[in-house]
């Protein structure tokens, strides 16, 4: 009997079928259509390498990926989105106009760094920067490794709800465990090269699977099963 | 007795007009001290200062006075910059020889240090296909060889995971290091090893004192366990 061939085709935004590479991943499964999806687990458990693979910068051993072909990315070293001497020209390649550059920097509270050398910014400034980057030219998924080193608690919360206000699918790899449980809608588990679990955030945290991979419980996860309450974050007991 | 002593200190970066410090008094004795502040604060640029780097390495023009007495590791956030060797025993083995070590000194040293820093697995491995998490408990390992008496930490928790935060913050309150400067966001982690929270702004100190003194601020995170409402 001769086979047929069979063109995958996923409703997904972004999936991976069994992906293998080196020894990094063993077997990925994932999927992502819509909202904020978060890679968490230890160091070396491989969330970065799946990022590489989700815009093709990897190609797995073995399995399928399934990308749409504008991915915005924001990495680690947040210096390497940078392409030009300074943030206003690095935003003129997308916005028209000075006056243009000058309003999307300041909605996100970053005029003052429109004439800056993009090599001279602080490593937060850096990334506040790189992930409007990666944002600014309209892409139709998101991509960003740890969004929030370097990143003090107000600027924290601007990425949070910079990620919460785009309408693509936006997939973050991170351990910042307080960012994770206020930004994103569902969590991938990832364990040396596993993915050992997954679902809705509050689910995932308020079990005990975070745990098991050795991660101590989140102050507002503590604060909140003292209450009774399924917390996102604290401002929901101020409020 | 090790210490830092920061008197009026203006600094610049070469080819820049602004002063990212801005006339900073700071004096760090034998304690345990964390430096916070918004991004672009002048943070990292003091921790460059206070461990001599910012003259040496970027040049500039430095005004006031620095004194820095005792020896000095300094752990920067872009670590990986310094990690010279192709793994991480490798990197250890060079540092550790030479402070005139015997070869089995030298052995027993490695296994100590990496096993407080948890990177035993990791010896062998070439530092280029380490993760960045992996890489910055590499590049504290090397500063612990290095025996200092005054450890500088830029951001150390940036690329850790939670369960290595815990882990190094119990290394670092068992340390034996008598000063300890770290620039962090994150004080939670910190809260209970630290003996005073230096706050910066706009390349000033706005605040120096204890944790529980410091002013509401919105760039201070403060550990949940201390917020009251």
């Amino acid at each position: 009997m001769a086979f047929k061939y069979v063109e995958v085709v996923s409703l997904a935004k972004i999936e991976l079928i069994d992906v293998w590479y080196k020894d990094i991943l063993k077997g990925i499964n994932l999927r992502v259509n819509d909202g904020i999806v978060a890679l968490v687990g230890p160091n070396g458990a491989g969330k970065t390498t799946i990022l590489k693979v989700m815009v093709k910068a990897l190609k797995p051993d073995r399995g399928s990926v399934v990308a749409p072909e504008k991915v915005g990315s924001s990495w680690q070293n947040p210096y390497y989105s940078f392409t030009k001497p300074t943030v206003l020209e690095e935003f003129l390649e997308y916005l028209g106009s000075v006056e243009e550059v000058e309003e999307f920097l300041g909605s996100y509270g970053l005029k003052h760094l429109l004439n800056r050398y993009t090599f001279k910014l602080s490593v937060g400034q850096a990334r506040l920067v790189s992930i409007l980057l990666a944002v600014v030219w309209g892409p139709e998924a998101l991509v960003i490794d740890e969004p929030t080193n370097g990143l003090s608690l107000r600027e924290r919360y601007a990425v949070s709800r910079l990620l919460r206000s785009i309408k693509i699918p936006v997939v973050i790899a991170s351990h910042d465990l307080d960012f994770i449980l206020m930004t994103s809608d569902y969590v991938y588990v990832v364990n040396d090269g596993h993915i050992v679990c997954e679902g809705n955030t509050l689910d995932v945290f308020y079990s005990d699977v975070l745990q098991h991979i050795g991660f101590p419980e989140p102050e507002v996860v503590r604060i909140g099963k003292e209450l009774g309450l399924r917390l996102r974050s604290v401002d929901e007991v101020k409020s | 007795m090790a210490f830092i002593e920061l008197k009026e200190v203006f600094y610049r970066y070469p080819e820049s007009e602004e002063w990212v410090l801005k006339g900073v008094n700071l004096s760090v004795g034998s304690e345990k001290v964390v430096i916070t502040g918004r991004t672009g604060s002048g943070k990292t640029t003091l921790l460059r200062v206070m461990s001599g780097v910012a003259l040496k390495v970027y040049g500039g023009e430095l005004r006031g006075e620095v004194l820095i007495d005792g020896r000095v590791a300094y752990v920067p956030q872009e670590f990986d910059l310094y990690i010279l060797m192709p793994t991480p025993r490798e990197e250890l083995t060079y540092i550790l020889s030479a402070q005139n070590l015997g070869l089995n000194d030298v052995e027993v040293r490695i296994r100590e240090i990496s096993e407080l820093l948890g990177i035993k697995e990791l010896l062998d491995r070439r530092v280029v296909k380490l993760s960045m998490g992996e890489r910055q408990r590499v590049a504290i390992a090397s500063a612990i060889a290095l025996n200092p008496e005054i450890l500088i930490l830029d951001e150390p928790f940036a690329h850790i995971d939670p369960k290595g935060a815990v882990d190094l913050v119990r290394l670092l309150s068992n340390l034996g290091v008598s000063t300890l400067v770290i620039s962090e966001h994150k004080l939670r982690y910190l809260a209970n090893i630290i003996d005073r929270i230096v706050v910066l702004r706009d390349g000033t100190v706005v605040y120096s004192g204890s944790l529980e003194g410091a002013p509401k601020d919105p760039d201070i995170e403060w550990p949940l366990s201390m917020l009251r409402w």
